[in-house]
């Protein structure tokens, strides 16, 4: 053609310039996204896809603004007459579907579709026809079906802590279920679920059965246990609703998604959950649990053969005596330990051999491992991470790695309790036992610390000089009472550290590390050499250890360049950098 | 030239290029001729860029001062590089955003199989038995291959001198070393985040305190096998290396391994194929040169042949011809003759 060449080009340079500003334009949308506070990052994002489960989707998944519907079609009474009901459809028990206007029973493809195009078209077509701002009503699939949403979700998973199931405790002690009202067992005889009579027999928290997808379970009736996004929304809020319209001063919890999934809202909640909860209240969740426990495998162990006879008296790891009250108070859930069930941990799941129910995790890794919040070393060195702990025990190994630790838990009886743990080792765990066991822990656990103590004042050397190696600076003058006084000071309400420094010289051994307890700890330099070689070893020399132990401590308790000491006109600690801060500059 | 004759010298060219001797250069992390090979392990997570090495190695190897002293930290705000009067930096960097700032100390990092020994042809770059990289400014010619061939970037030059500039990098202190003294920076750091040490035991001291320390570091000792392997080692705290501005896509390939191939096929190019090639060349020349005499001659003995028959033949014919007239001649002189006899005698009879 005419001019070919020049047109062509003409073309692509235009394509280029439309191509470059489209692009540019690309991330703004994703960043109105993400701002905090705007309309565009909400709680209430239902992301409609159930089609996948009939093979790829041809279509993006729907993005459901449900508060927003609500909120809208609240102001429309005659749209909302059956409030919830404009959407979801009640079975013939009047228990409300999750499911958008149907119930469970399985449908094929086309009908499922069919079901959300007629019915949310639909009625954005009836509002529109009313003279309402309603939704797409247009044949045109992206205005439902959009790849890219401008809103993004913070939504925030829900946790009934203490507080929280206190009031709502508060709110069945006069009612005929009590716990049951929300708690419900199955029952083998009925072959149902029922509320739970008891709370002796609440099962625990909904998460030991309600996964998070829904799960069938042949003869049992119902079938299915719904996940437990269905089931919490599915008797929560249903709840919350009853509540509400049985009477205008009943305060009644959330009905919005943002009302409870909505970080400013969860804060919310938390300060009333504060003012509620009367000062003094006793926040326990009570379950006829015991006050103390003997944590210990749950099957006696026959007993080895010694010489030709089975071992006695009992021969094996000391149990461990448990104060199960005061972690009750330190934690806002029991799911914080009892992670599956709050049955006994090694009956079945994490057996001393391991076995398939607790994923081959056996007893001694269950309470040992030092990653995982629900064991017992794991929750202690997250408690290790605060500040007032990191300035020794960053540096140190976590977990139980020191043997001559055991003790620490592994209470070693004394005098008569010896045979009363001898016998309670023979007979297996079992809630007729239970009370001995409670009695049996809190006496041995009776000597232990309830704070960190340590040597008198008076044998706490004032000060310290450090010299050995003074060459370019002059020698150190360390405050070391002071040092000491403020590391007690921050330990003082802490009764983990009060255990675990269960003498007077354990809290010394954070500095005064490597070596054997101890008064009058040897010297830095009768391990740390003082020149340092050309061999590649994993002990600093002398300089780099005061550096490092110093330096270290400050860096990992957050104290570096800050004001620590309360003393008033009292310098801050000094930067790793400021080396006049800790040693004065020797004049030439 | 004919097509074939061209795809004949391709072929002739490239088994040429087979029957060299190839270069083999090694790639794994213990190079097996330098056992004894010393190192540097440099801990990003104790460096607190107090930049003490960094005066410490300006002393050392008599550097002039700079303009800002070394106790001046306001110069960790910008990212800098080794220059020719430093032959180390430290860097500040900060990973995570309200989290305490991670420093790198950068120097030569005395590759096993140097880049720069590799690239320099007057072997101005040794790798000693120290495990130093060490560099002679007798030989060098100034042409600054080593810094277009550094994978880290490291040598500088010193452009600032006309008549006797240098190449300007980190000696691992190889003299220092030599009397059984630690490195300049090593001893200066007063953290202990430089060790110095056998490169073997560097990298068992590394993953030592990996695996003591979980969780904080990157799992990787770079150096290990970066570039082929280097003396100077770095563990860095998690998230990353790159984080630290480290290369962490250049291979573990050694730079000499990478051109080793190509630089093997220099002898067989530059010596054997001008001999080989012309040889062919003229040997195909001068056969076509024969051929052509050849056809040359053959074509006149052709031709003369061919005359010489011609001309033979048209004697023969002309020869022929003649017998043929003169038998004609004579048959018809004897036709006259005896019809001149014939009337005679008729004559008679009447």
């Amino acid at each position: 053609m005419k001019n070919g060449k020049r047109r062509i080009k003409a073309v692509l340079a235009a394509a280029a310039i439309c191509g470059l500003g489209g692009l540019t334009a690309l991330p703004g949308g994703r960043v109105l996204a993400n701002q905090q506070g705007s309309d565009k990052l909400r709680a209430d994002i239902v992301t409609i896809d159930e089609m996948q489960a009939y093979g790829a989707l041809s279509q993006p998944k729907v993005v459901f603004l449900h508060d927003k519907h609500t909120t809208a079609l609240g102001k429309q009474k005659d749209f909302y007459k059956k409030e919830c009901g404009a959407c979801h459809l009640s079975d013939k028990d009047g228990k409300m579907q999750l499911g958008y206007m149907r119930g469970d029973e399985p449908m094929p493809a086309g009908k499922l579709r069919d079901t959300f195009h007629e019915n949310c078209i639909g009625c954005h077509k009836d509002m529109a026809g009313a003279g309402q701002k309603a939704g797409p009503t247009d044949v045109q699939c992206k205005g439902c079906h959009t790849a890219t949403p401008d809103v993004s979700s913070n939504r925030q998973p829900v946790t009934v802590d203490k507080r929280l199931h206190f009031r709502h405790a508060a709110t069945q002690e006069k009612a005929e279920n009590k716990c049951g009202a929300c708690h419900h067992v199955f029952s083998e005889k009925t072959g149902r679920t029922v509320p739970a009579p008891k709370p002796e027999e609440v099962p625990g928290s909904c998460s030991y059965c309600h996964g998070e997808t829904t799960t069938v379970v042949e003869d049992r009736q119902p079938k299915q246990i719904r996940s437990l996004r269905l089931a919490a929304h599915g008797e929560c809020v249903t709840c919350h609703k009853a509540t509400a319209a049985a009477g205008k001063d009943v305060a009644a919890g959330p009905v919005t998604c943002a009302g409870c999934h909505g970080p400013l809202d969860q804060k919310a909640v938390a300060e009333t959950s504060m003012k509620k909860a009367p000062a003094g209240a006793d926040l326990r969740i009570k379950r006829g649990q015991p006050d103390f426990a003997m944590v210990r495998p749950a099957v006696a162990e026959a007993a080895p053969m010694v010489d030709g006879k089975p071992a006695a008296p009992y021969a094996g790891m000391s149990p461990v005596p448990f104060d199960h009250k005061y972690h009750e108070a330190k934690n806002e859930t029991c799911v914080s330990c009892h992670h599956a069930a709050l049955t006994s941990c090694s009956a079945r799941c994490h057996t001393p051999a391991g076995a398939r129910e607790g994923g081959f995790v056996t007893l001694e890794a269950a309470m040992h491992k030092v990653d995982a919040g629900q064991s017992c070393a794991g929750c202690h060195a997250t408690a290790q991470k605060k500040p007032e702990c990191a300035g020794c025990h960053d540096a140190m190994a976590k977990g139980a790695t020191n043997v001559s630790q055991c003790g620490s838990c592994h209470a070693t009886p004394e005098g008569d309790l010896k045979d009363a743990v001898a016998a309670m080792m023979a007979r297996p765990a079992g809630k007729d036992a239970a009370a001995a066991e409670a009695g049996l822990a809190s006496k041995l656990l009776a000597g232990k610390r309830e704070a960190t103590a340590t040597f008198p004042i008076d044998d706490i050397p004032q000060t310290v000089t450090i010299g050995s190696l003074a060459k370019d600076y002059e020698p150190s003058v360390l405050p070391h009472r002071k040092i000491v006084l403020s590391m007690l000071e921050g330990l003082k309400d802490s009764r983990l550290a009060g255990a675990f420094h269960a003498t007077d010289a354990a809290l010394c051994q954070g500095c005064h590390h490597n070596s054997p307890a101890s008064k009058t700890p040897p010297r830095c330099g009768n391990c740390h050499p003082a020149v340092e070689s050309t061999a590649a070893t994993p002990r600093p020399a002398l300089k780099a250890a005061y550096h490092s132990q110093c330096m270290g401590c400050h860096t990992a308790m957050g104290i570096d360049g800050k004001v620590v000491d309360k003393a008033p006109g009292a310098k801050p600690v000094p930067k790793a950098t400021d080396c006049a801060g800790c040693h004065k500059e020797k004049k030439q | 030239m004919k097509r074939r004759h061209f795809l004949g010298l391709l072929g002739a060219a490239g088994v040429s290029l087979s029957t060299g001797v190839s270069a083999k250069a090694a790639s794994s992390a213990d190079v097996k001729g330098l056992p004894n090979a010393n190192g540097v392990l440099f801990d990003a997570s104790r460096c607190i860029g107090c930049r003490k090495c960094e005066a410490a190695c300006n002393q050392v190897n008599d550097l002039p001062k700079p303009a800002k002293p070394f106790d001046d930290l306001a110069v960790l705000e910008a990212v800098r590089r080794t220059d020719a009067k430093s032959y180390t930096v430290v860097n500040k960097y900060t990973p995570e955003a309200g989290r305490p700032p991670v420093f790198r100390k950068i120097q030569c990092n005395h590759c096993m199989e140097p880049a720069c020994a590799s690239a320099c042809f007057v072997t101005a770059f040794k790798k000693m038995e120290t495990g130093a990289v060490v560099y002679d400014p007798s030989v060098c010619v100034g042409c600054r291959y080593c810094m277009v061939a550094c994978p880290f970037n490291i040598p500088a030059y010193e452009y600032d001198k006309a008549l006797t500039p240098r190449v300007m990098k980190c000696t691992l202190c190889h003299p220092r070393i030599l009397e059984g003294k630690l490195p300049g920076c090593v001893e200066a750091c007063p953290k202990e985040a430089l060790t110095f040490g056998k490169r073997r035991e560097l990298l068992n001291l590394a993953w030592d305190r990996i695996g003591a320390n979980a969780g904080r570091y990157v799992e990787h000792v770079y150096g290990e096998r970066e570039m082929g392997g280097t003396s100077w080692l770095t563990i860095a705290p998690k998230p990353s290396f790159a984080a630290l501005g480290m290369d962490e896509g250049l291979g573990v390939a050694s730079a000499p391994e990478l051109t080793s191939g190509a630089l093997a096929a220099v002898p067989a190019v530059a010596g054997i194929w001008p001999v080989l090639l012309t040889g062919l060349y003229a040997i195909s020349k001068r056969k076509e040169k024969i051929a052509e005499a050849e056809k040359k001659t053959a074509v006149d003995a052709a031709i003369a042949k061919a005359s010489a028959d011609a001309e033979a033949k048209l004697a023969e014919e002309l020869s022929k011809a003649e017998v043929a007239n003169k038998r004609r001649i004579e048959v018809e002189v004897k036709k006259a003759l005896e019809a001149a006899h014939k009337e005679a005698e008729g004559g008679e009879d009447a």
